[in-house]
């Protein structure tokens, strides 16, 4: 009987695993292409059927530094992602303050500012690019970093107040009753106990700036241009530089990998505004 | 009151902490109550501005232009023409009503596949295998790439010639559609694309679901002889209702605003085939130039969109 158990509970485990290794290989598999591109030569990339070996080449890592603007797109998109990170964490952090603790607006500003996260960026675009274009911002850095933290403003603040409402008032409080004023108490208590969130919600805004593209797309043409911008100018006359745009590719997906891992415990409460834990 | 002072006394707060503690106060004084009242007001102010200037002012620009016949490539001055630009999207335009179809097709598309393959990921890493959390952080992936570096990877994949995915089907079925550059497949290959990138979204939150769950419905579900289907279909599908609607109505408002990857796979094409409304609106505003035309449209859409997302929420979720 009990042989039979385990035995019974073994043939699940594997087909679990058989389940859960499929599953794997389907989410692998597109960077798995991605990398291998990068280092095929341009006959590689072409061949059919499609090439598992071959000469491995780090030509297409050298057009892509030589001949695109990635060096100008990475050091534009790092500017962006530090801007908004200066602009909107500040800002989410007051906001988020004040409706954990002292629900302004009853619930209504905190949902308006959700609202942002419905609005498809397609929809005002028009309006943003004759607005800015009067305002002579087009292609320029500040408008960008504006967008950015506009759209990243909802969910940086929803965060920040799940976070906020499980630090108990009541140490705030008694540090007021001691003498300490509202200020003196949060910076005292609550924001050494918020500084891991504020650095979530941070590394959250930096993705998503990072992968932003249609503002990028349709503001910037080349003084502002981002590594998403640099990316979809690939295509030529005789089609789309695969290898180079696969080595591309590689080199601004890798550093999100690893701020993805830093906040790993976060991402589904994060992408849910703090409504799942 | 007097539980907060206890709870100062427990040690949890060194007293040297506040400069100002030695300062007799009772409570708090008059001085803070009067700027209290406009303190919350003040910190989310920043915030406010941000999001009423960046919203607002667009939303009256447009609404500004679209009673205006714009077009930036004329040399002809606009002129004011009333609701003709509403008109025209109610009577004459099909392209628009055609990408509107196509936007609720990607949309329930999407949501059929990935809802229940989520759910189906969920079950499998719900189980404590080995290696479960590194498992975890693989299915994470996909959702912190963009979709234009990864998405140009899957126009790659999807190559009517030297494509991969071609290849991989056509070993393995004996033939293969021609995926994007077939007008009846493209959406199909948008589809998958989405579907790749997303399902462990909604895998993830309902996984944190099932972790929630209670366990004493399932040990008494086994006392009385339960299978493990009617273990699933009576106590976690019920329980799971809830998280299954959040992430279903996350899903549809994403597909509802997607751009990016329609963008990095098929440009709209072949034909106008993945046109959705979000990428037409981009055509008649980009490629035209018709803002006049394109803020009307754009209104309408944001009118739908935030619509449909806020009566979603509000009923299927409690934000």
């Amino acid at each position: 009987m009990k042989i039979e158990m385990k035995t019974k509970r073994r043939i699940v485990d594997s087909l679990y695993y058989i389940g859960v290794i499929i599953v794997l290989i389907a989410v692998l598999f597109p960077f798995f292409w991605m990398v291998l591109t990068s280092i095929k030569k341009e006959l590689d990339v072409l061949s059919i059927p499609p090439k598992i070996f071959f000469e491995p080449t780090i030509e297409n890592y050298t057009f892509v530094f030589e001949r695109s603007s990635i060096i100008k797109g990475l050091i534009n998109s790092l500017v962006i992602v530090g801007g908004v990170i200066a602009l909107v964490i500040p800002i989410s952090m007051l906001a988020a303050y004040s409706f954990s603790r002292f629900n302004v607006g009853g619930g209504h500003f905190q949902f308006y500012i959700l609202t942002v996260r419905m609005f498809p960026p397609i929809a005002a675009i028009v309006p943003y690019f004759v607005i800015f274009r009067n305002f002579g911002l087009l292609d320029n850095i500040i408008s960008i970093t504006l967008l950015n933290a506009l759209f990243n403003m909802p969910f940086t603040i929803w965060l920040l107040v799940g976070f906020l409402r499980e630090i108990p008032q009541d140490l705030e409080e008694a540090a007021m009753i001691e003498g300490a004023s509202r200020f003196e108490a949060f910076r005292e208590i609550t924001l050494p106990l918020i500084a891991p969130a504020l650095a979530v919600a941070a590394i959250f805004a930096a993705i998503f700036t990072w992968n932003e593209f249609l503002f990028a797309f349709i503001l910037t043409r080349s003084e502002a241009i981002t590594v998403t911008r640099v990316m979809a100018g690939f295509y030529t006359e005789r089609g789309i530089l695969w290898g180079p745009l696969s080595a591309c590719a590689t080199l601004c997906t890798v550093p999100m990998f690893i701020l993805a891992l830093m906040i790993q415990k976060y991402i589904v409460r994060g992408l849910t505004f703090g409504a799942v834990r | 009151m007097a539980t907060s002072t206890s709870r100062l006394n427990t040690k949890l707060i060194p007293a040297p902490f506040f400069p100002l503690a030695n300062k007799k106060i009772d409570g708090i004084s008059k001085m803070s109550i009067k700027t209290e009242k406009y303190v919350p007001y003040l910190l989310v102010l920043p915030a406010l501005v941000l999001v009423f200037g960046l919203t607002l002012y667009p939303l009256f620009h447009a609404l500004y232009y679209s009673t205006r016949d714009t077009d930036l490539t004329s040399p002809i001055p606009d002129t004011f023409i009333g609701i003709n630009n509403y008109r025209k999207m109610l009577n004459f335009d099909s392209t628009l009503s055609d990408a509107y179809v196509r936007s609720l097709t990607f949309t329930a598309g999407c949501l059929v596949l990935q809802i229940p393959l989520g759910l189906g990921i969920a079950l499998l890493l719900n189980r404590p295998i080995r290696g479960h959390k590194i498992f975890r952080a693989i299915f994470a992936m996909p959702l912190v790439v963009a979709p234009i570096a990864i998405g140009q990877i899957w126009r790659m994949m999807y190559h009517y010639e030297f494509g991969v995915i071609k290849y991989l089907v056509s070993s393995v079925f004996g033939t293969s559609p021609n995926w994007t550059a077939d007008p009846n497949w493209a959406m199909i290959s948008i589809i998958i694309y989405d579907t790749w990138q997303w399902t462990p979204f909604v895998a993830l939150i309902l996984l944190a679901g099932l972790q929630g769950l209670p366990p004493e419905p399932y040990e008494s579900a086994t006392i009385y002889g339960a299978s493990a289907f009617q273990k699933f279909r009576y106590i976690t599908l019920p329980k799971m209702r809830p998280l299954i609607g959040l992430a279903a109505i996350f899903r549809m408002i994403d597909t509802l605003k997607t751009w990016d990857p329609i963008w990095a796979i098929t440009w709209g094409g072949p034909g106008q085939a993945t046109e959705t409304l979000s990428y037409y609106l981009y055509r008649i505003g980009f490629r035209y130039f018709w803002v006049g035309y394109a803020s009307a449209v754009s209104l309408v859409f944001l009118y739908i969109v935030i619509v449909v997302s806020t009566v979603a929420l509000r009923k299927g979720a409690k934000l």
